[in-house]
């Protein structure tokens, strides 16, 4: 990995050891440098990924009621550290193995310095992954089982997200590319590979799950169940707008690209997210609500992450208006169909991830509207959609048998908090008592 | 039933009533006033009773209808023991009430010390009270769903979607039903374990999901049970359990 970033940083010093010392030793320090500073930006980056996992925490739990706050935090944390394991033991190899056939990595399982691993990328794919499987916790808050969610959280990030990353970033040119690679896909930091996956597989989940208790009337009317802590939820959102400076910015990999357009473009496109989100509220005369507005920002920031590096500043403005656009109209679309998604996660994450799939071949800078990218991008998408829907799809229909995927009726009365993990959220200012002390 | 032993049901029917609404001293000696009345007029009406005792102890709304609903369904009981035919009113009109003998009546009435002495009365009473918090659970839990708009007859068709998928018995289930719409006075005695009530009240709280959501029902379950508790019947059992 050669950044320009690198470049930028430490040109002084290159002046200075040239003058310094013979050009040989001027040079082998240089190497020394950008090695250390590639491997510095992918830990920093690594950092910022790992913290928006406690800014999906933050915003998930806030927008579930008070009985199930704890549920939505161990999910979000478990997810994480079980995904972590996994993604080390099968993922990495499945997804960034030598790929000969297209389709699937067959070497670096259970990566170490055997391996000649780079353990720096490692790292960052290893939050890359949890992340993936993290976008699933909010869509199916308040009535999943955890045992459930925890084996289906494993299949997704030893299974179904490997596997797609292999099409799209896997492989090399000595042994032979992921299919999609090989089409000239273009996916800068996983839109489609990391956010539309998970959302898909999330979209997958709430359907074999059905609706909470309640959540439609008989008429069909979607019926608010406002999240217990918007405070929360806004935290959440700024944390994670936060860590996608990580998320892009560390996604460097060429010197070609510009690391401070990246940023740029990144948050411009969450920005718009927020305004268009804001205008396609008072378009449909629907009330302004905050926490639509934080999925407008997030919609932005999804979609951007394709074509952060490829994209000049007003594309990436238009890429985020689209995308709030789509954040409002798909939830509403959702609840329509009777779909419940909690905190609208196929939205941003599946749709927006899209999106900003296609946006990345359409705003191509060097290459605007080149119809056979945008085709290859239309192809990445579709295969995408058809892969996670359908493999997740399976996945939660197997657990449903075996374990059972859906948490008892009295378990949603009494709140997942109490009676999946014997803990209470606000045991001190918890009015609502939908549960017995004496049980247990 | 021998009319001495309906005599002292209709006694027992009072006390329990007036316990559920007030502390037990209160309720023994409203207890003992109202029978020294009871022997001077020699009759016994329901409506004049929840009247008369509601202006004397300024009764708010909830307690007045706690007070008719339990006496209400004490006398139905008592009845269908003694004349499946009968209604309330030929209670009404046919009790001969007795002359006031306390000795007599004393020992019917649940109290604290033969309560821990014996076993079998200690027993009796948890049941008693527990059933007792029971139908002031599930009444709330109507009463409340009623001020929300949803009559009592369109959640009771809920329910009972609701409770065909649960453990309660088909016949239980039927009994249940009736004495939701008020043909069954003794149709929810026939929900006798902890697992059946408490199957009964989730699945009030699934129909009242269904009717009016689930942030509503929420609030209806917690502000039901909040209420129950502050009730006498629940210093024996508290509404929690059946959650």
């Amino acid at each position: 990995m050669r950044s320009k970033l690198s470049y930028v940083l430490f040109s002084t010093v290159i002046l200075f050891l040239a003058s310094t010392s013979g050009a040989f030793a001027a040079e082998k320090n240089i190497q020394s440098f950008i090695i250390s500073a590639d491997t510095l930006l992918l830990l920093v980056g690594s950092a910022l990924v790992f913290f928006m996992q406690a800014g999906f925490a933050l915003l998930e739990s806030g927008f579930v009621r008070s009985k199930n706050t704890i549920n939505v935090i161990m999910k979000n944390y478990c997810d994480m550290a079980v995904g972590l394991i996994i993604f080390w033991l099968f993922g990495y190899g499945l997804m960034f193995g030598s790929n000969p056939s297209g389709f699937i990595g067959t070497s670096y399982f259970m990566p170490d310095a055997k391996t000649g691993i780079d353990y720096s990328a490692l790292l960052y794919q290893m939050m890359f992954a949890a992340t993936a499987a993290t976008i699933i916790s909010g869509a199916v808050a308040e009535r999943m089982n955890f045992w459930a969610y925890v084996m289906t959280s494993i299949l997704v990030t030893g299974l179904v997200y490997p596997i797609f990353g292999s099409w799209a970033w896997g492989g090399d040119e000595a042994t032979g590319l992921g299919w999609l690679r090989g089409l000239g896909f273009i996916d800068f930091a996983g839109s489609t590979v990391v956010h539309s996956i998970g959302g898909w597989c999330a979209l997958a989940a709430i359907i074999v799950l059905k609706p909470r208790i309640g959540r439609f009337s008989r008429d069909g009317v979607a019926r608010r169940i406002p999240g217990h802590n918007l405070t929360l939820v806004a935290l959440g959102g700024f944390i994670l707008w936060f860590g996608w400076f990580g998320f892009n910015g560390a996604s460097i990999t060429s010197s070609e690209q510009d690391l401070g357009l990246i940023l740029v473009n990144t948050q411009i496109s969450a920005a718009a997210g927020v305004v268009a989100a804001l205008l396609t509220m008072a378009i449909y005369k629907q009330p302004i609500l905050m926490t639509e507005v934080i999925n407008g920002s997030l919609g932005g920031l999804v979609a951007i992450t394709a074509g952060a590096a490829t994209m000049s500043i007003g594309f990436a403005l238009l890429t985020g208006l689209i995308a709030g656009f789509f954040v409002i109209s798909f939830n509403k679309l959702l609840r329509k169909l009777k779909i419940d998604d909690v905190v609208g996660a196929v939205g941003v994450h599946g749709v927006c991830g899209a999106w900003g799939t296609i946006a990345a071949g359409l705003f191509y800078s060097s290459d605007l509207f080149n119809v056979a990218r945008v085709f290859v991008q239309l192809i990445g998408v579709s295969a995408a959609f058809i892969w996670a829907f359908s493999a997740a799809y399976l996945v939660f229909k197997l657990v449903d048998k075996l374990v059972g995927i859906r948490a008892p009726s009295i378990h949603e009365q009494r709140g997942l908090d109490f009676s999946e993990h014997f803990e209470i959220g606000y045991p001190e200012f918890q009015n609502i008592k939908t549960h017995s002390n004496n049980k247990g | 039933m021998s009319g001495h032993l309906k005599k002292e049901a209709l006694k027992t029917a009072v006390y329990q009533a007036i316990r559920l609404i007030r502390t037990e001293e209160q309720a023994k000696e409203d207890y003992l006033v109202w029978l020294g009345l009871f022997g001077k007029e020699n009759r016994f009406s329901l409506v004049r009773f929840v009247q008369s005792y509601s202006e004397r102890h300024h009764l708010t709304p909830e307690e007045k209808m706690l007070l008719r609903d339990s006496l209400r369904s004490n006398l139905f009981t008592i009845n269908q023991n003694s004349d499946d035919t009968a209604t309330p009113e030929t209670i009404e009109n046919t009790i001969p009430l007795p002359k006031v003998n306390k000795e007599l009546i004393e020992p019917t009435i649940p109290r604290n010390d033969s309560i821990e002495q014996s076993p079998t009365k200690k027993t009796l009473s948890l049941k008693e009270s527990n059933m007792a918090t029971f139908e002031m659970l599930l009444n709330e839990l109507f009463d409340r769903v009623g001020k929300n708009g949803i009559e009592r007859l369109m959640l009771i068709e809920t329910l009972k979607y609701f409770l065909k998928g649960s453990v309660l018995p088909i016949n239980t289930q039927a009994q249940f039903i009736n004495w939701c719409v008020g043909k069954s006075p003794s149709g929810i005695e026939r929900v006798v374990t902890m697992e059946e009530k408490s199957a009964v009240i989730h699945n009030v709280y699934n129909a009242i999901c269904e009717e009016l959501g689930p942030v509503e029902a929420d609030m209806i379950l917690s502000q039901s049970v909040e209420h129950v508790k502050s009730l006498p019947c629940a210093e024996t059992v508290s509404p929690e359990v059946f959650l």
